[in-house]
C-alpha cells in the first residue's frame, strides 16, 4: 500500500466541521481521521508542513496540466495485457503518489501517456534491449 | 409493485478493470430493484456505456453535467440532471465532460464527499429507496465519490487472471484506503461472463473455486455461484451433474443494451434474470443470505 490515501480529503474537512450531522456515515467518519491522522497523514492544524503542502497543492492545481486537449494526438497503443497491468500498477503505486507528494493533484491520463512516450524516446537503446530480450525468450 | 422498504440503500458496482460487465450488471440490478422500491441509477463512468445504452446519447453530450450539481461553481440541481426512463427507474446520466468534473473534484475541498452531500443525502430515503452507481474502471475522484456516497459495493469478476488483478487493485486502492474514513461493506462478489465447464480445469472453475473456498470471500458469493467444497468433490467424482453457476455469457445481455433496454424488458423469459433478482435481494438484505 502507498501512504498517500486517496480519501484524505475527507479527513481534512470533517475534523473542522464536526457539527455537520448529515448521515451516519458522516458522523462515523468524523471520529476516525483524528486518530489516523497521527500515524498516516500530517495533522491538519498546527502543522507548518501541512499548510505548506496545502498551498503547494493549490498552486499546482491552478496551474493545470502541461497541455490542453487541442495539443493532443490520439494514437492506438498495442500492449500485452500483463504489461498494461504492470504499467497501471506502476502509475498507481509510484507515479501518482509521488506526484501528490510534489503537490501535483490533477495529473491526466494523456499527460502520463505523453511522459511514457517521452521516456521511450529518450532511451531508445533500452527499447531495443527489451524487444530483443523478449524475442530470444520466446 | 412497490413493496415496503425498511432500509434505503445505495450500492456501487465497482472494479478497477474494464469490460467485466459493470454497466450491464448495475443497470440490470437497478431495473430489478424497481420491483421493490424507487430507484435512481447513477452512471458515473465517463464512457457513459449505460447512459448511451439506455438511449440518452443526447443528454450524454448535453450542456448540463454532474459538475453543475456538485461543484462549487455549480448552479444546477439534481432535478435538472436526472432523467426519467421507460423502465421504472430514474437515470443520473454520465456526460462526455465527466473527466473534467473529475479533475475539478480533485481540487475541491472534501471532493470525495460531493456526490454524497449533494445528491445521495438529500435524495436517498426521500425521493429514492435505492441508488445504484455504475463506476469508472480506473481509480479517481468519481470512484471515490461513489464509494463514499454508497458505503456498499458489489464487485463483478470474470474468469481469467486479469480479473483477479482488477479485484486486488480494487481492494488495495479503493476499498482498503476508504475504510480509514468510512465503513464500506462488500455486499457481493459477482462472477460474470461464465461459459465454460466446471468439471474440468477451466478458468471458470478456477475463479469459482477460489471465491468459494477462501474464507474471506465465500460469504460474499451469491447463491447462484455458490459451490461448496463437498459439491466440487462430488462434481469431480461424477456423482452430480455439474451446475451452470454465475451470470452466464449471454448474447441477449449485450443485445438488450444495443436495443436500449434492460434484460427484463428485452427478454422477460431469460434464464439469467433470476441471478439479477438475487443481486437485488442482496442489496435489499444488505448481504448474501444462504
Amino acid at each position: 500500500m502507498t501512504d498517500a490515501n486517496p480519501f484524505d480529503d475527507l479527513g481534512a474537512v470533517e475534523s473542522d466541521e464536526t457539527d455537520q450531522g448529515a448521515g451516519q456515515g458522516a458522523s462515523e467518519s468524523s471520529h476516525e481521521p483524528s486518530v489516523k491522522s497521527e500515524t498516516d497523514a500530517p495533522p491538519e492544524e498546527n502543522s507548518p508542513e501541512a499548510t505548506q503542502a496545502r498551498s503547494t497543492n493549490e498552486s499546482a492545481t491552478s496551474s493545470g496540466p502541461a497541455f490542453e486537449y487541442s495539443e493532443v494526438r490520439q494514437r492506438p497503443l498495442y500492449a500485452r495485457g500483463d504489461t498494461w497491468g504492470e504499467y497501471e500498477d506502476a502509475v498507481g503505486i509510484t507515479v501518482v503518489p509521488e506526484l501528490r507528494r510534489q503537490g501535483i493533484r490533477d495529473e491526466e491520463k494523456r499527460e502520463i501517456h505523453d511522459a511514457v512516450l517521452t521516456l521511450a524516446a529518450e532511451e531508445p537503446e533500452r527499447l531495443v534491449e527489451i524487444i530483443a530480450e523478449r524475442r530470444h525468450r520466446s | 409493485m412497490v413493496a415496503n422498504v425498511d432500509t434505503p440503500r445505495a450500492v456501487s458496482v465497482v472494479i478497477l478493470k474494464g469490460g467485466v460487465g459493470k454497466s450491464t450488471i448495475s443497470m440490470n440490478l437497478a431495473r430489478q430493484l424497481t420491483e421493490r422500491g424507487r430507484v435512481l441509477f447513477a452512471d458515473l463512468d465517463p464512457n457513459g456505456h449505460a447512459t448511451n445504452g439506455l438511449g440518452f446519447g443526447d443528454v450524454y453530450r448535453g450542456e448540463t453535467n454532474l459538475g453543475d450539481v456538485i461543484l462549487d461553481h455549480g448552479n444546477a440541481t439534481a432535478a435538472d440532471l436526472v432523467q426519467e426512463t421507460d423502465f421504472g427507474f430514474d437515470l443520473l446520466p454520465s456526460s462526455d465532460s465527466l473527466e473534467d468534473v473529475e479533475k475539478d473534484l480533485a481540487g475541491a475541498l472534501q471532493g470525495s464527499a460531493r456526490v454524497k452531500t449533494k445528491i445521495v443525502d438529500p435524495l436517498l430515503g426521500e425521493r429514492y429507496d435505492y441508488i445504484v452507481f455504475d463506476c469508472p474502471a480506473y481509480p479517481g475522484m468519481l470512484n471515490n465519490n461513489a464509494l463514499v456516497a454508497s458505503g456498499n459495493v458489489m464487485i463483478p469478476l470474470e474468469p481469467g487472471s486479469s480479473s483477479i488483478g482488477g479485484y486486488k487493485r480494487t481492494m488495495e486502492r479503493l476499498i482498503t484506503p476508504s475504510r480509514e474514513y468510512i465503513d464500506i461493506d462488500v455486499l457481493a462478489l459477482v462472477p460474470n461472463k461464465l461459459r465454460e465447464r466446471i468439471d474440468q480445469r477451466t478458468e471458470d472453475r478456477e475463479l469459482l473455486e477460489n471465491l468459494n473456498t477462501a474464507e474471506a470471500t465465500e460469504g460474499k458469493v451469491p447463491n447462484f455461484a455458490r459451490i461448496t467444497v463437498d459439491e466440487f468433490e462430488a462434481i469431480d467424482e461424477g456423482e452430480i451433474q455439474p451446475p451452470k453457476p454465475g451470470i452466464r455469457y449471454s448474447a441477449s445481455l449485450s443485445k438488450s443494451l444495443k436495443e436500449h433496454q434492460p434484460l427484463l424488458d428485452y427478454d422477460p423469459e431469460n434464464s439469467q434474470l433470476e441471478n439479477f433478482e438475487e443481486l437485488a435481494s442482496i442489496v435489499v438484505n444488505g448481504g448474501v443470505e444462504r
